[in-house]
């Protein structure tokens, strides 16, 4: 009873075709056959071969003809017709005509198929048949090693059940490669390779031959592999690889035993002694390509940890860390507490008592008396995380990191002798990323469906607000909302900030919204250079792993999204308003995007108007979604009575003091209004230089929900003479309040507020100053009417809800990623 | 349409079968006794080839290529199904058995015509062959004449406790994770041993790709002693490229002690040829070759065990250095290295099995190299002793640097 067939393609091979026959008919393994495909050979030599060997061994050499198709047709030719002809096969392996295997081989690569459920095939360590070079396969199988040096050769052997699950080898590739290919849709049919020990596998090897060919034109196949096999290398598929075989971090927390490994660090996926963990460095010292270890080692004081992951900083800062041991054996990290804010800075010098102290393995490895003296002198980098609740004093990891480099023992014996030509491990995830223009991935292991929500910087504005808002309501139903700040490395602290998101993290850097490319400015408007910027392929690593990327302002990121995109991450472009510059030319986000229309899955517009302007530039009906703005925060109290008050009007102006929002036009108004307006003004520039002189002292802006409803319970009027604006969330807080907004007719002001009936719209032109004066004379004389409008304001806010402005984007969402059943 | 068969490997596997239309006359049962005959008749979904006398039946296999030992059609017109034919091209058409027999005749002188191709092929290998071997030996001869080149260490275990055997057979085996390419010595250490000549240690190197044999000992019990075992080759492992194994065999009396501590040592020649006299190689095992008789071969290091090999030889003085127990079964020659630092004037001599070699002076390199014959007829062990004086004044230090022995015939 045949158990293995070995499938020999013949084509042009005439003359070495019988030692491979023989090496197949001498293998102590009972039950062996030898399935010659004749390919079309046109050497009739190659049958005579055959017929010679089936007369020496009756009725186990097998010979088969067909057309040439070449070697990838010919195995599967063989396949099919050992599957329909031996009914006890248990495994076919794939001999080359040239190549030879020693008398064991067969016995002890079906040993090793059978040595676990999920076994699919046994491959060997490749002897060179010609050169006396042999090059190790061994250790333990891993995915992404696989992935990545393709070190499974065609002269495997396979078992039954992968063949009878349908795998063939693809016909398509005759340049070579077939055989990697073949091993890659295994690993996505679920099976794994085992390596055979002492196999005995020779492989010729001349210096012209198919795979001297195939080498040639290397990057093309390797392309077309990850072309055919793409769902290996998704930014989450490589991610669960990742964590399920070579953990990014080992966490030593300081003054306890033991390492936590661990891809994403709210996981650990095991937990080692250090001296265990030692034990595996040296091992890796003497070879990294069969021993794993974390690339990344982080000694931590646990005080330390628990703030940053309480500041939602964890994931961001391993992956910073990862991009910063690129460069440095070492990194150090020291808190600062700082109430209200998150910044980042990088310095050097001062790691002794820093908290944190990471290094990486990499440098360990080749030389850890280096790396030890570099910590001891102390000239490390080192980044400042100034953030809430970090702990005053704790204990520094300096010490212990040299502590335990000191502990680490001698490079232990090379587990082989072959020739180790593979990727050291600690390095094979970073590769395969790379592989598909994917620099440091964010270590997270994806629970549910993740969002992030891209913005330049975060300061109090509106647009933070909004967003914010509605990240709440996201959350509220299964979505995990992600704040990536692509500008800054700080940010401001809004109430509800941690909430509404799940994790907080910066860009790669800074200064990469001013990256342009002018000679491709589209019509005019900013186009981002930051696509060939070496640390796009990080920010693309930041992002990669969410299920959507919703980008509101930041123009690098929209040189992000259509990489992005092919990754897996669905895209969609927030815009707010259509701003143009101090010259009146266009200018702004909502130009930009234009030039990045196709990128994007849809584009979230906040009011009609917006949608129109969007409709006539030439975005697709279907990619735009109408979703208005709400009040920035809860009501916090109820609105005062508003009914005929006669004391002095009250007037507020509330918002950020830029150009943008008319403030030369709100000193005129202030001047012209002395003596029968007590005005308050709140507020500070962001985008621009100092204020001019108001007239009134300045009061410093909040963003605390419960002082917000004070100022707006206090005013009687909100004014904004802005020159442009999106929706102000400010005009609906006001509304809420009885606060009755008068407001430039800018934007999409009008469609919230109904001239006279729920607020004031002023000329947004030369008469603004004129007319707004004109209006606060008139609400003063009529207090009736101011209180008609303030009811009409409050009916109005009465009307808007996130929750219900929201369900179109929710629907959306739910098609573009269905929740998991 | 399709091809099917009832036995696909019958079919795939005959060298040379000979394939009838349905409804064609059955074959002389003198062809049917000497090749494989097959019909091939229509079925449901296509053709049927079937063995001559056995009709098709379920289950037909579908064949997804041609079977390759067809050498004719034995038809008097081409058969339709022909057109159909899943091969490159179709098989020859023999329209009557005389066709058939014109066409195995040709394919006999064809097999003729290359069976007398092979053989001339095979004469030129031989031929070169034949050089290559005599190239070899002269190169093993000629490379072993130098000293031996000194081992390198290819694997170590370090040393640890062990208990004693029990009486009788244990075996241990071990894949090292080093090539047993070049291999020169297996090491083996014994925290305790003695036995006596009931007990017997064997100890095999193998290439464990091929499970070839690379060095074969087999060691009395009382040559065990503790401390390490040092097994030579009589020359390097070839250049397998294989991963090297070890087997040990402990035949253990009762009342002897053995404690084989599973740890070794392989010891390989860096670069440079290494011949050795192996007290325990076993030649009987399959493969194992010694070296030519011309080639001077290392002795043991374990002559040397607690043997003076040096001296500091004041102006005027005389002194003698022994070996009690130096192998000299068939040897037909001693050859000795003596090297000398310090005054010049030291002469050395070489004593052994009652022949001497005569007062040697030192080259200007301050070496002195003895070759001595050996009567015939030596056996077993022999003391070797170097004969050493001074007719110098300045105080010299005078080395035994090393010790050859020579089998075979001595020109003298």
């Amino acid at each position: 009873m045949i158990q293995v067939a070995c499938i020999i393609p013949a084509y042009r091979q005439p003359g070495l075709l019988a030692e491979a026959i023989e090496s197949a008919m001498e293998q102590r393994l009972p039950g062996v056959a030898a399935v010659v495909v004749d390919d079309g050979c046109p050497f009739e030599e190659t049958r005579t071969i055959v017929r010679e060997a089936q007369a020496r061994h009756p009725g186990r050499v097998h010979l088969l003809r067909r057309p040439n198709g070449g070697l990838s047709a010919a195995r599967n030719s063989g396949i099919e017709y050992a599957l329909a002809a031996f009914p006890a096969l248990e495994a076919v392996y794939f001999l080359d005509a040239d190549n030879r295997i020693r008398p064991d081989f067969l016995t002890r690569a079906l040993a090793a198929l059978r040595s676990g459920p999920d076994i699919g095939w046994a491959y060997p360590d490749i002897d060179d048949l010609g050169p006396a070079e042999r090059w190790d396969t061994g250790g333990p199988f891993l995915q992404l090693a696989m992935m990545h040096d393709l070190y499974c050769e065609a002269g495997s052997l396979v078992a039954r059940r992968m063949l009878e699950a349908g795998l063939r080898f693809d016909e398509g590739l005759r340049q070579g490669f077939e055989d990697a290919e073949f091993w890659l849709r295994a690993l996505r049919l679920g099976f794994r390779g085992a390596h055979i020990p002492t196999a005995g596998f020779r492989y010729r090897r001349r210096a012209e031959s198919m795979l001297a060919d195939s080498e040639r034109v290397r990057p093309q196949l390797l392309f077309a592999l990850r072309e055919r096999n793409a769902a290996l290398w998704t930014p989450r598929a490589l991610l669960a690889a990742e964590a399920r075989e070579l953990p990014r971090h080992a966490i030593l927390p300081l003054g306890a035993g033991q390492a936590w490994l661990s891809l994403d660090p709210d996981s650990p996926t095991a937990v080692l002694s250090r001296a265990e963990l030692r034990s595996r460095l040296a091992a890796a010292r003497s070879n990294p390509a069969r021993q794993a270890v974390p690339p990344l080692l982080i000694f931590a004081d646990s005080a330390a940890l628990q703030a940053i992951r309480a500041a939602g900083l964890q994931h961001w800062l391993c992956w910073q860390l990862a991009i910063e041991l690129r460069q440095a054996p070492a990194i150090a990290v020291a808190l600062r507490a700082q109430e209200g804010r998150i910044a980042v800075s990088k310095e050097s010098g001062g790691a002794e008592r820093a908290p944190l102290l990471a290094l990486a393995t990499a440098s360990l490895l080749n030389d850890p008396a280096e790396v030890a003296i570099r910590l001891a002198q102390g000239h490390l980098p080192r980044l400042d995380l100034n953030l809430p609740g970090a702990p005053e004093q704790g204990a520094a990891a300096l010490g212990e990191a040299l502590a335990e480099i000191a502990l680490l023992p001698d490079p232990a014996p090379a587990p082989a002798w072959r020739r180790e030509w593979r990727t050291p491990l600690h390095r094979v995830a970073a590769a395969a990323a790379a592989a598909v223009g994917l620099g440091v991935l964010r270590p997270s292991l994806p629970r549910g469906r993740q969002i992030a929500i891209v913005q330049p910087l975060h300061a109090a504005g509106g647009v933070e607000k909004a967003l914010l808002m509605q990240a709440r309501v996201l959350r509220r139903h299964g979505w995990t909302p992600h704040l990536v700040i692509a500008e800054r490395r700080e940010l401001l602290l809004l109430p509800g900030l941690f909430d509404a998101y799940a994790s907080i993290s910066f860009f790669p850097g800074t200064g990469h919204e001013r990256l342009l490319a002018p000679e491709r400015a589209y019509f005019g408007a900013e186009v981002s250079a930051y696509g060939h910027h070496p640390a796009a392929r990080d920010a693309l690593g930041l992002l990669a792993g969410m299920d959507v990327v919703l980008n509101t302002h930041s123009l690098a990121c929209h040189a992000l999204v259509g990489r992005l995109r092919r990754l897996g991450p669905r895209c969609l472009l927030g815009l707010h308003l259509v701003e143009r510059d101090a010259w009146g030319r266009p200018h702004g986000q909502a130009h930009s995007a234009l030039a990045y229309e196709h990128a994007y899955d849809a584009a979230l517009v906040i009011s009609e108007r917006l949608r129109d302007w969007c409709l006539a530039q030439g975005w697709p009906a279907e990619k735009l979604l109408l979703l208005r703005n709400a009040p920035g925060h809860e009501a916090q109290r109820p609105p005062p009575p508003r009914e005929r008050a006669t004391r002095t009007l009250r007037a507020l102006y509330l918002g950020r003091l830029d150009r943008q929002k008319g403030l030369d036009r709100l000193a005129g108004i202030i001047a012209g209004t002395h003596g029968f307006v007590d005005w308050r003004v709140v507020g500070a520039p962001v985008l621009d230089g100092p204020p001019p002189d108001l007239g009134v002292t300045v009061e410093p802006p909040t963003t605390d929900a419960r002082a917000l409803d004070e100022l707006y319970a206090w005013a009687d009027v909100l004014l904004l003479p802005s020159r442009f604006e999106g929706v102000p969330l400010s005009v609906l807080e006001a509304q809420r309040m009885g606060c009755v907004p008068v407001v430039t007719d800018v934007g999409a002001v009008a469609e919230c507020i109904t001239d006279g009936e729920d607020g004031i719209l002023l000329p947004n032109d030369g008469s603004c100053v004129a007319a707004a004066c004109d209006v606060l004379h008139t609400l003063d004389a009529d207090r009736a009417r101011l209180a008609r409008l303030a009811a009409g304001a409050m009916a109005r806010a009465e009307r808007l809800s996130w929750e219900q402005h929201m369900r179109p984007l929710l629907e959306l969402l739910d098609r573009l990623v269905p929740p998991s059943p | 349409m399709r091809f099917f068969t009832t036995d696909p490997a019958g079919l795939m596997a005959a060298p040379r079968a000979v394939l009838l239309p349905a409804g064609a006359p059955p074959p002389n049962p003198a062809l049917a006794s000497a090749l494989p005959v097959w019909r091939v008749s229509r079925c449901e979904e296509g053709w049927a080839i079937h063995p001559e006398g056995r009709p098709p039946g379920p289950p037909l296999i579908a064949l997804p290529s041609a079977p390759g030992g067809v050498i004719a059609i034995l038809a008097a017109e081409p058969p339709s199904w022909l057109a159909d034919w899943p091969g490159p091209e179709a098989p020859p058409l023999a329209r009557d058995p005389a066709e058939l027999a014109a066409l195995l005749a040709r394919a006999l002188a064809a097999a003729e015509a290359r069976h007398a191709g092979l053989q001339r092929q095979i004469l030129a290998l031989r031929a070169e062959h034949e050089e290559a071997r005599a190239a070899m030996a002269a190169w093993l001869a000629s490379a072993g004449q130098a000293w031996p080149a000194p081992p390198v260490l290819a694997f170590a275990d370090p040393e640890g406790p062990a208990a004693p055997l029990a009486a009788g057979r244990h075996r241990f085996r071990r894949v090292l994770p080093c090539a047993v390419d070049h291999a020169t010595a297996v090491a083996l250490h014994l925290p305790i041993a003695a036995c006596g000549a009931g007990s017997v240690l064997s100890v095999r190197l193998i290439g464990e790709e091929s499970s070839r044999l690379a060095g074969s000992w087999i060691v009395p019990g009382p040559a065990l002693t503790p401390g390490w075992l040092a097994l030579d080759l009589p020359m390097p492992a070839m250049p397998w490229g294989e991963s090297a194994a070890v087997e040990i065999e402990a035949d253990l009396a009762p009342g002897d002690v053995l404690a084989l501590h599973p740890s070794l040592r392989l010891l390989r020649t860096a670069g440079a040829a290494r011949f050795m006299l192996s007290p325990f190689w076993e030649p009987a095992a399959e493969g194992m070759l010694l070296p030519p008789e011309q080639v001077w071969l290392g002795l043991p290091e374990a002559m040397w065990e607690g043997q003076r090999r040096s001296v500091l030889l004041p102006g005027g003085g005389r002194a003698e250095l022994c070996l009690p127990a130096v192998p000299v079964t068939a040897m037909a020659a001693l050859r000795a290295e003596v090297a000398l630092t310090g005054g010049a004037g030291v002469q050395a001599a070489l004593w052994c099995g009652g022949a001497g070699s005569g007062w040697r002076d030192a080259d200007p390199a301050g070496r002195i190299t003895i070759t001595l014959p050996l009567p015939i007829g030596l056996a077993g062990t022999a003391p070797v002793r170097l004969l050493l004086r001074h007719l110098g004044r300045l105080e010299c230090r005078v080395a035994w640097r090393a010790l050859q022995g020579r089998r075979g015939r001595i020109e003298r």
